[in-house]
């Protein structure tokens, strides 16, 4: 081999050492937290947590059926047996999600799996779904995509279900709002729509496209950016140069902090609505923002969907301090979902499991949960409603849509004319 | 009018960022060469650690940040000394325990704060009403504080005793060696240097943006990206290309869409290296 292959100094013995103890540090680093302890025993219930758990989405998954499974136990378990939670981290990519998803079937024999964020890492998993036959209640991911398999090969992946709402409807949402709330009751007529450039947004954007042109509301701008954006001044001057009144977002990552404070300190003209995942940290969003995200208005709030739903965040807050993340309300559900089912099917048994899901009408945290032909929970007001709520103070995210829940009306920013 | 503004000002506040951050990588390769895959670590524990002082210790946030730098600093320090200097002359070594080290502080912040995003409240609070347009304070404040630490770094690099020491080891290690400067150390002081740059950077970008364990990710690549168009090792080149990528970006931004700034900046290094490939003052040491 000649020099040219060489960079740098030969590489010695002890030089060779030295980079093989570097690798071996770096490749510990990385999978220590994956590492999980605890076999699984034949006497317990195995319920898999999957998602991205170093991060909130999927820490809140975890905490919620975690707190369900104390309950559950506390109350003579399911069917008798105790539960035991097995988390998987799946990083919330799609290299890491299937062999998270492989490790609760394979290695922790789980019965049943719930949570799941990131489309990308979900859609990932669903190939392997008729293979390993495990139902599993997705709680986190929302592109449609990801349930249209049950529909197209049924006995395939009947496994697979959702408690939570798929982008095409949290869409509708939006636009409802556009209509009811926004146009209605505040007289904007033009809106400008940023999402970021990852699949769920730009389904969600097709689909709100669509309910635009069907009620009429006019669509003045539209950009996508890089979910890894520092910089949301370009897209505020284009929108602002558009003459749009409002500017709906569409972030699911730590983008949503940065529009909002950006927002404030430009004195952004323009309402600021729509899906901010950071900012359904009720407990935390206006801090970490210095409470520049007063007026915004966005998706997902606590409101009394069911009887249930404010205990669970009172308690969930009172246990870590920090609200629940939605992923972490619908997780709680899911498990519950798994033990009613399994004691309506007195069994465990994956067919006997997914017959007595597709059959459920459960009063949980989300709302009233009963699934529909393709195992997307049925959603709306009486059923899984998105809600919106409005920044006006401290831990103040206070519902404004659908009117069944509202308790204030929407205020615009004193800054928009 | 008002979108020239906003490009003036966007272009200056991104330039001082990426200047910050990509001297000193261009420093460090100069005077040390060594390419330091851990300076976007000494990016985000400037922002982590003034944090922490400021809410775990109750100190103010000017002198959380004060500590911040100085504590950033000794941790380069220390890295320099205890970790790479024993394996200094074996690059593809450095290259791994340097991206290890990133890779180490990353998982850290992870395991000890979690992955949630954190915020720093602004230095400069509100906004400044410049023709009637109103541009965040804390924004002008990124371009002063930039301007001011690039300037005292250039006075003290070619005015002090010490600078001049760091640039004679950077034209030869072992002529300065010989002259009695202590080489060594020199590549300490300069590993600390541009640690301080970095945190710079990243506290005063913080209450505009958000904190997280990944966040020194992006400016380490651009200012790799940005190193490489300037010349690699050459303070005036990394200086001058991150004008050009701040000022591209800028106008690729709010003329056509934010998402093309990267892809913006690596065509311009293509284009730049084809036409001179050592990059725009492509000199493998600072001569200037």
């Amino acid at each position: 081999m000649g020099d040219e292959w060489r960079i740098g100094h030969r590489v010695t013995r002890r030089g060779f050492l030295k980079l093989a103890g570097a690798m071996a540090g770096s490749a510990l680093l990385g999978a220590f937290p994956r590492l999980s302890f605890g076999a699984p025993s034949r006497d317990v219930v195995r319920i898999g947590v999957i998602g991205p758990l170093t991060d909130f989405t999927g820490r809140d998954i975890l905490r919620a059926a975690q707190i369900a499974a104390e309950e559950i136990n506390a109350a003579g378990g399911i069917l008798g047996r105790p539960v035991q939670i097995f988390p998987a981290d799946s990083e919330g990519v799609p290299e890491k999600a299937v062999p998270a998803f492989q490790q609760l079937v394979v290695r922790d024999r789980v019965h049943a799996v719930v949570g799941g964020f990131r489309s990308g890492a979900v859609l990932a998993i669903v190939p392997y779904v008729p293979r390993f036959r495990v139902p599993f209640i997705i709680t986190g991911a929302a592109s449609p995509d990801i349930m249209k398999p049950v529909g197209e090969n049924y006995s395939a992946y009947k496994y697979l279900f959702r408690a939570w709402v798929n982008s095409t409807r949290q869409a509708l949402s939006l636009a409802l709002v556009c209509r009811d709330i926004l146009r209605k009751q505040a007289g904007f007529t033009r809106f400008a729509l940023d999402a970021e450039n990852l699949k769920w947004a730009r389904d969600y954007a097709d689909a709100l496209k669509e309910k635009f042109r069907e009620y009429g509301l006019d669509l003045v701008y539209e950009t996508y950016h890089d979910p890894a954006i520092t910089d949301f001044t370009p897209i505020f001057k284009a929108a602002m140069a558009s003459k749009a009144q409002v500017l709906l977002q569409v972030i699911s990552n730590q983008a949503g902090y940065i529009i909002v404070k950006q927002w404030w300190d430009q004195r952004v003209p323009l309402a600021l609505v729509g899906n901010n995942n950071p900012s359904y940290l009720i407990s935390s969003f206006w801090r970490d923002t210095e409470g520049k995200c007063m007026y915004e208005l966005s998706a997902y709030t606590r409101a009394p969907l069911s009887p249930k739903s404010l205990p669970f965040w009172s308690k969930f807050e009172r246990r870590y301090g920090e609200t629940p993340f939605y992923t972490g309300t619908g997780a709680y559900d899911a498990v519950y979902l798994i033990k009613t089912a399994a004691e309506r099917a007195k069994s465990l048994d994956s067919e006997a499991l997914v017959a007595a899901l597709e059959k459920i009408d459960y009063m949980g945290v989300i709302g009233r949960i009963r699934f529909d032909e393709i195992h997307e929970a049925i959603t709306g007001p009486d059923d899984v409603p998105v809600t919106y709520g409005q920044w006006l103070g401290p831990k103040r995210k206070v519902p404004i849509w659908p009117e069944k829940f509202a308790l204030a009306k929407y205020q615009i920013p004193p800054w928009v004319k | 009018m008002d979108t020239v503004l906003s490009i003036l000002v966007f272009g200056l506040a991104t330039s001082g960022i990426y200047a910050l951050m990509s001297v000193g990588v261009a420093l460090v390769y100069g005077v040390g060469r060594i390419i330091n895959f851990a300076h976007g670590a000494f990016y985000t524990l400037g922002a982590y650690l003034t944090y922490l002082y400021a809410t775990r210790l109750g100190l103010g946030w000017w002198i959380s940040s004060f500590l911040s730098i100085v504590s950033v600093a000794i941790f380069a320090v220390l890295i320099d000394l205890l970790l790479i200097d024993p394996v200094r002359d074996d690059e593809i070594v450095v290259w791994i325990l340097t991206f290890a080290l990133a890779f180490a502080t990353r998982e850290a912040l992870v395991l000890l704060l979690g992955a949630r995003p954190y915020s720093i409240p602004a230095f400069a609070p509100g906004s400044i009403s410049i023709m009637g347009q109103a541009i965040a304070a804390q924004r002008m404040l990124i371009v002063v504080v930039s301007a001011l630490a690039i300037c005292a770094l250039w006075i003290f690099l070619y005015k002090s005793r010490i600078g001049k020491a760091i640039r004679a080891v950077a034209l030869n290690r072992t002529g300065a060696h010989l002259v009695g400067i202590p080489v060594r150390m020199m590549y300490a002081m300069v590993m600390a240097i541009s640690a301080s740059l970095a945190a710079v950077a990243g506290i005063v970008i913080s209450p505009i943006s958000v904190m997280t364990p990944d966040m020194g990710l992006q400016p380490l690549l651009l200012a790799f990206t940005i190193v490489i168009l300037g010349g690699i090792g050459s303070l005036r080149g990394s200086l001058i290309a991150s004008l050009i990528v701040g000022y591209a970006g800028a106008l690729v931004s709010f003329l056509w869409s934010p998402e093309l700034v990267t892809l913006m900046a690596l065509v311009i290094v293509f284009a730049v290296l084809i036409v001179r490939p050592t990059g725009l003052f492509g000199v493998a040491v600072e001569r200037a």
